[in-house]
């Protein structure tokens, strides 16, 4: 099949041929709708590696790009699984710590308001998860959530001994 | 372009069908990402709240670390990864090749790390030991955005 174009004033007809393009366009876009994966929209959780030895050695956050100068002490927030159940769930109530002051939360909305207060006072302060080996992993999102939404950027990772 | 000549044959419209074509072919080509091919499918990330939006990926830097539900790693070939040995190796290796192509890259390298929301914390928490000790130094976590 032949797409006529424009026939011009010395009477010559110029043709396009539109068959292949459609061909073509036919054959990769078969090829798109085969290879489409819709995902979920994926996002990234900026944090910090944990020190290398593996401890939980005091205030020591794990976050590489703290100045070694950094005087600031980090917020430890302890959370807690059962061992018993598989379900490696969060078992309140959370511990927040920093320097001499030690605070349990019962809940996460608790704990969001406690950091929230903890932001005003030391906004520039790191903050150090601290998790059970059994936690899940999407259990521990929540509490970097908690944390990042209330204000800390600096957030690192550690285990309970 | 008319739908009828003077000889009563048929000529079918053609330039609509090729408009919506060519702007299917382009939704689909723009929705295409390659770079999610280092993304595995068994891997259900977690959700959250304060997951930003990618920036553009810069492949050459980024070493992808897809741990499913196991705590295994799975490269991005599709080998699974299961004891803590086989990992150190593996990243031991991506250290060692990204030195030998410029010096000190491995230290540049980010690590992405595309958990599934299953996986014991204290599986993950080795697999980041591990790269701090080998001397990997930028990491980032994966998440599903999730709407406040």
């Amino acid at each position: 099949m032949f797409f006529r174009k424009k026939r011009n004033d010395d009477g010559l007809q110029v043709e396009l041929p539109i068959t292949p393009m459609l061909d073509m366009a036919f054959q990769l876009l078969t090829f798109f709708i085969l290879t489409y994966h819709p995902t979920e929209l994926e996002g990234q959780v900026a944090a910090g590696l944990p020190s290398s030895d593996g401890r939980n050695v005091g205030n020591q956050v794990g976050i590489d790009d703290l100045p070694k100068e950094d005087p600031k002490s980090a917020i430890i927030v302890e959370v807690r699984t059962q061992h018993a159940d598989e379900a490696g769930s969060i078992v309140f109530p959370i511990t927040v710590k920093h320097d001499n002051d030690t605070k349990d939360v019962d809940s996460m909305k608790e704990l969001q308001r406690h950091l929230i207060q903890k932001h005003k006072q030391v906004p520039d302060n790191p903050v150090r998860i601290v998790g059970d080996n059994k936690l899940k992993w999407a259990c521990m999102m929540q509490v970097v959530d908690v944390c990042q939404d209330a204000g800390f950027q600096k957030v690192g990772f550690g285990r309970q001994e | 372009m008319s739908g009828h000549n003077s000889d009563n044959s048929a000529v079918p419209n053609l330039t609509p069908l090729l408009d919506v074509v060519l702007q299917l072919l382009m939704f689909f080509m723009m929705c295409v990402n390659f770079v999610a091919g280092q993304a595995s499918a068994a891997v259900i990330l977690p959700a959250a709240e304060t997951a930003r939006p990618l920036p553009k990926p810069d492949a050459a830097s980024v070493l992808f670390l897809n741990i499913d539900s196991g705590g295994s790693l799975i490269q991005p070939d599709g080998t699974v990864l299961t004891t803590m040995g086989q990992v150190r190796f593996y990243l031991n290796q991506e250290f060692t090749d990204a030195n030998r192509v410029e010096k000190g890259k491995g230290a540049k390298i980010l690590i992405v790390i595309r958990a599934d929301e299953g996986t014991d914390y204290g599986k993950i928490y080795d697999i980041m030991t591990t790269c701090k000790q080998i001397g990997f130094q930028k990491i980032q976590l994966r998440a599903r955005q999730k709407a406040k």
